[in-house]
């Protein structure tokens, strides 16, 4: 493959079978440019949840990779999405992150478009143009868009595979654990987001079971001193394999820390609003899939490759790459749609208070992204070693897990090993690869 | 009350109220945090939105709304010495201006309008922050306690790399 008149040979940036990893896959602007081409311009990218616009005429603004695009409702209540781009002459067309119209304008030459798309404005048309110009053979453009349980991905490939293929059994199990945390099965995306800016390459996204008692050594010592006298790391000290502390490679690039054998996340306190959600979890979901559920409330974390995280905490993460050195992650919240207010405080608080510029954790994840990077420049021996686990890696069939979320068959390892960056990085391979 | 000593009482009142913003910015700038903490009055809320500048928190997430609880476990995290985004620290310096005394609401507060200005610098990378911010300042024997501090960066809707430091 050939980027910017270099040569780029991608499979021998990686030699996985001893778990070395070459630093330009990191810091290489010609692969970040065909990063750009073969992930982010021609496969599935999550753009929004359809709970952001909740009424006719609203919109988001989003990016599928460099490319700004629009979400939003029509008239109709319909869901489209949309490029921002006048077809005229490509001006954009939407300029406010988040609103409610009923048409998008140029501002240039004033063509003006319809919330459905249709152009229904053209200033002077007459005698412009020749007898053969018709308003309908200019709409906004619009890339393939799938849905799955509201959720939105975008895709400016006609050809290749379905959400479905890219999600795989295993990817929608995730989704659906997440949102069966609702007792209606529906999470809700009104609570804005936090905003970060991070200068590394994008696919340091986390997903590493092995940094939290090291990275996050402030947040366990605090912790601990509080609960006076538990001296106990909470997350990857040895033994915890037996407690089923494990990691997983979905496929397609998906992957995920598994800690839902690690019991309740938010815990639920003894009162009026916490037993009601109990009740109305079983009866929506049946006892063993509504407790397996509140009690994995916590967990897992699973990053949908290449730009969705989801924490079953809470959080919603959006990645945006930049450039080879830059990308940004939007924090969001979801409510649990028909869960007690008290519970989605509870969830909002924990996400103000681990994540964002001012959390504490991910400020400590960014420094140590960017330390990474920092390291990725230096070429004496340019190799990175990510070999962890690959001795204890094995299918796991997931057997504790009821059914609708089992990942039978996946690959796994210990918490704290590298069978999600190497998950991410054959996936890579395998896209940047394509012809 | 003679107008004299109105405004006399006004001027006091505004010294202090000043001294009071100079020195939180200076225990801020300078990071010391046990001291910036014990500014703090226990119902203390410290809040900094996200997106826009006000609304409901409860409903909307915030970059920070921390109360005293929430508040002394930043500042312990900070103490610890693994607060890795913060090792090495921020320099900053910061200018408050545009002063504004407003209303006296519950508690006695005195509410305070400001801006800032905020130059930030760490591992070669300096930072501008420009904010608009509220205090309720609550009389407190001869001084003030700190109740509520609200702070309304200008790029609060866009991407910001690190605010781990007391804003």
């Amino acid at each position: 493959m050939t980027v910017n008149g270099h040569r780029i040979d991608v499979r021998s940036l990686l030699r996985l079978d001893e778990g070395l990893v070459h630093s330009d896959v990191y810091a290489s602007p010609e692969v970040f440019e065909l990063e750009m081409e073969k992930i982010f311009h021609t496969g599935w990218v999550y753009v929004g949840h359809e709970s952001e616009i909740p009424k006719p005429g609203d919109y988001v603004l989003r990016w599928i990779g460099r490319q700004s695009v629009i979400l939003n409702r029509d008239k109709d209540g319909k869901l489209h999405l949309f490029m921002n781009r006048c077809r005229h002459r490509a001006a954009s067309v939407c300029q406010i992150e988040q609103g409610n119209a009923s048409h998008f304008h140029c501002n240039y030459h004033g063509w003006s478009y319809r919330n459905d798309g249709a152009l229904d404005g053209v200033p002077q048309k007459d005698g412009a143009y020749g007898d053969d110009f018709r308003l309908e053979d200019f709409p906004l453009l619009s890339p393939r868009m799938e849905v799955y349980r509201g959720f939105v991905w975008g895709n400016l490939s006609r050809a290749g595979i379905s959400l479905d293929d890219h999600l795989g059994p295993a990817g929608k199990k995730a989704i659906d654990l997440y949102c069966d945390a609702s007792p209606e099965g529906e999470i809700v995306l009104q609570q804005g987001c936090l905003k970060g800016v991070i200068y590394a390459n994008w696919k340091f996204q986390g997903g590493d079971g092995y940094h939290p008692p090291v990275t996050h050594h402030a947040n366990f010592m605090y912790m601990r001193n509080k609960r006076k006298g538990d001296r106990r790391n909470p997350v990857a000290a040895d033994g915890e394999m037996e407690q089923g502390f494990l990691c997983r490679d979905l496929g397609n690039g998906h992957y995920c820390l598994d800690l839902r054998s690690a019991g309740p996340g938010a815990k639920l306190p003894d009162t009026a609003w916490a037993r009601k959600y109990r009740d109305d979890m079983i009866r929506a979901y049946g006892k063993e899939r509504a407790e397996f559920v509140m009690r994995t409330s916590g967990n897992p974390h699973t990053v949908f490759m290449p730009n969705l995280h989801l924490v079953n905490t809470a959080d919603l993460r959006i990645i945006r790459p930049i450039a080879v050195d830059k990308f940004e992650i939007y924090f969001f919240c979801g409510f649990l749609k028909g869960a007690p207010h008290e519970l989605n405080l509870m969830r909002m608080r924990n996400v103000e208070d681990r994540m964002g510029p001012a959390g504490s954790i991910n400020p400590d994840d960014v420094e140590m992204f960017e330390r990474n990077q920092i390291g990725m420049r230096q070429m004496l021996d340019p190799w990175k070693y990510m070999a962890r686990g690959m001795a204890r890696e094995h299918i796991d069939d997931d057997l504790r897990t009821p059914e609708a979320y089992r990942w039978g068959g996946t690959l796994a390892g210990h918490y704290s090993d590298e069978v999600t960056q190497r998950a991410q990085l054959r996936w890579w391979a395998d896209h940047l690869s394509r012809p | 009350m003679t107008i004299a000593t109105l405004s006399k009482s006004n001027a006091i009142d505004r010294r202090a109220i000043e001294d009071f913003l100079y020195r939180e910015a200076r225990l801020a700038d300078e990071s010391r945090y046990d001291e910036w903490a014990a500014l703090w009055t226990d119902d203390a809320v410290y809040w900094v939105p996200t997106n826009a500048d006000d609304y409901d928190p409860n409903r909307h997430l915030s970059i920070i709304y921390d109360d005293r609880n929430r508040l002394q476990d930043r500042i312990d995290r900070l103490k610890s010495g693994a607060a890795w985004a913060q090792d090495p620290k921020s320099r900053m310096r910061r200018l408050i201006s545009n002063i504004e005394i407003g209303p006296t609401i519950e508690n006695g507060d005195i509410e305070v309008y400001s801006n800032f200005v905020l130059g930030e610098l760490r591992r070669g990378l300096q930072t501008v922050y420009f904010a608009g911010q509220v205090h309720r300042l609550r009389p407190v024997g001869d001084g003030f306690k700190l109740a509520y501090k609200k702070v309304m960066l200008v790029n609060n809707d866009e991407p910001i790399h690190n605010l781990s430091f007391l804003i």
